[in-house]
């Protein structure tokens, strides 16, 4: 972008003005539009029971209505502090796992090109095209077996198993920006191999374990079907699958229902916002490099 | 005994092979198992309750023939070519049409962009019962607006009428992916040589021009790639339409994904989700087969 403005000042002062206000304009319309359902959630969250089913909707509410108690209800009326407990678990395990393992297959994808390794890579490509609902029958009998339906550990494995192809991708990009030149320098100057991996190119790829963190603990967070199928108890749920078990609720208002939601938000959001930067570097090279 | 020591080049190559493993090991077990498990048992009648015990009866191809026969299959593989085929452009366009203000020089883009993006991180189920609320017949907020704008004379009952539940799911399947073609499509924008512009300025090309001979050309394989990846995505969506409408009004909104998932966990046939699994695989085969060329083209 920079470049244009440099190279071509001209252009920019004579038609600069008038085409950058429709773009405001545009862009303001589009926010709207696209984070209106996140303030009608935050609005639905605070109304007061007596004025749930009110007609009309109220938009901009009066700081005093402000209603907090469906916040402090759910938890009493629901395992909401068990479902943010095991999310907070099974997504930190599932990254934990999910970073070393990708991190270990993108280096070896990126510095080999044997044809096994090839075809490891194929078979990732492949495996990111299954679809999760054509895996959670036999998944489910694999657990069954093992005796591991309504166990975490489950949705760590099923979860872990998902991510990891776009994990492995999405390192092997970064690996792929970092010249191989500087770990074979390392070695001559006595390094192990192994230590040139840990100690000069997983340092210098921090952004790409950044972003590949926050994006395995995003898909985690928001998994619904394993969480859903593999786990019976309601104590043991993910805060995503326990939250839709508001639904068909007929004694269920909305506010506590959109309150728990924005619980099951809260956490991703702030990690969003935090690691937004990273996170666009790492779709790039991860998918399209 | 010594062993014979290994040239720096063949000790590079066995670490490299090494920490393949792990990797391996997830994708053949976790993965690859269930798959061929789903394909043996695509060729068995058997119940969820059942799965413990060995298999005694032989294979035969009752499943295929049974839900070739079966009109809810066929409308399950229409519902999902109709949502993919709604949803997936629709998509793009919205999310082209971000990446193309965004890439802009304008103040606070950074913040615009992080904003736009919000909906990716949000949890589909989620961000689905918030549509469930803001779509609701009665009360909801979306027959207000629509209403004071004097769209609608009456309230709808979108989830609830055959017509609308799809409708109101693409709308919410936009919302929720829009941010990802946005960050593609950015991405993209950002790697194109801003020199191009220039020479086609000088040659007296104007935006659409420029837009048409230059951005797009140099965007194809990025375009194709995040049409690919969206397309499969809902091709099998399952949270979005489970969470809304659970597949109703009276099976108007039940695709592939959630007719398995019913097939398996509500009427335990299991070796009927399991043939319905393996079709929904060779589709989505299909689609990656038709986008392979641009796929090698970027991966290797």
């Amino acid at each position: 972008m920079r470049p244009a403005q440099a190279n071509a000042p001209r252009v920019r002062v004579m038609r600069g003005r008038p085409r950058t206000l429709p773009s405001y304009v545009l862009l303001g319309l589009a926010l709207m539009l696209l984070l209106f359902p996140i303030y009608w959630m935050l609005l639905t969250a605070t109304l007061h029971d007596d004025r749930l089913l009110t007609y009309p909707p109220v938009f901009f509410p009066a700081p005093s209505s402000v209603f907090l108690r469906p916040f402090v209800r759910i938890f009493a009326n629901r395992p909401v502090l068990y479902w943010l407990l095991n999310s907070v678990y099974v997504s930190g395990l599932t990254t934990v796992i999910s970073l070393s393992i990708s991190a270990l297959g993108g280096y070896s994808l990126s510095r080999i090109k044997t044809p096994e390794s090839r075809v490891m890579g194929a078979m990732l490509l492949l495996v990111r095209m299954l679809p999760g609902t054509l895996l959670i029958a036999p998944l489910y009998i694999v657990f069954h077996r093992l005796h591991l339906i309504d166990n975490l550990v489950t949705l760590v494995i099923a979860n872990t198993s998902y991510i990891i192809p776009f994990g492995v991708w999405m390192m092997k990009g970064f690996f792929d920006g970092i010249p191989k030149e500087i770990e074979e320098s390392a070695q001559v100057d006595g390094c192990t191999i192994f230590g040139a991996f840990a100690r000069v190119t997983l340092p210098l790829s921090r952004p790409g374990l950044v972003a590949t963190a926050m994006y395995c603990f995003v898909l985690s967070w928001g998994e619904f079907l394993f969480a859903r199928t593999l786990i019976n108890s309601a104590n043991k749920g993910t805060i995503t699958a326990g939250v839709t078990t508001y639904i068909g609720d007929m004694n269920i208002s909305w506010n506590d229902m959109m309150a728990a939601s924005l619980l099951a938000c809260l956490p991703v959001l702030l990690i969003f916002f935090f690691l937004e930067k990273h996170l666009v570097r790492g779709l790039v090279s991860g998918s399209v490099k | 005994m010594m062993r014979p020591r290994l040239s720096l080049g063949q000790r590079r190559r066995l670490f490299c092979t090494l920490i393949l493993v792990p990797e391996t090991l997830f994708v053949f077990l976790i993965i690859l198992y269930p798959l061929y498990l789903t394909l043996k048992l695509s060729f068995f009648k058997i119940d969820l309750y059942d799965i413990a015990k060995p298999l005694t009866s032989s294979p035969t191809l009752h499943n295929y023939a049974e839900m070739f026969a079966d009109h809810a299959f066929w409308h399950s593989l229409k519902v999902s070519a109709l949502y993919t085929l709604f949803a997936t452009p629709l998509t793009f366009l919205v999310g082209f049409g971000l990446a193309l203000l965004l890439h802009q020089p304008l103040r606070a883009r950074r913040a615009f962009r992080v904003l736009l993006a919000m909906p990716w991180a949000i949890p589909t189920a989620v961000g689905s019962m918030v549509f469930m609320v803001m779509f609701d017949s009665s009360f909801g907020v979306t027959n207000y607006l629509l209403t004071r704008l004097h769209l609608v004379s009456g309230n709808i009952d979108w989830l609830g009428s055959p017509t609308t539940a799809l409708a109101t799911i693409v709308v919410t399947t936009i919302w929720k992916n829009c941010p990802f073609f946005m960050l593609m499509l950015l991405a993209g924008l950002q790697a194109i040589p801003v020199e191009f512009y220039e020479a086609a300025r000088v040659d007296g090309a104007g935006r659409v021009r420029q837009f048409v001979s230059i951005t797009l050309p140099a965007l194809r394989s990025i375009i194709t790639i995040s049409l690919m990846l969206n397309a499969l995505w809902v091709f099998r969506e399952f949270d979005t339409i489970y969470v809304m409408t659970g597949g109703g009004p009276a099976r108007m909104t039940e695709s592939l994904a959630v007719s398995i998932y019913q097939e398996a966990f509500r009427f335990f046939r299991v070796g009927r989700a399991s043939a319905l699994g393996i079709v929904t695989f060779f589709v989505c085969l299909g689609i990656v087969l038709a986008c392979q060329k641009p796929l090698r083209k970027e991966f290797y």
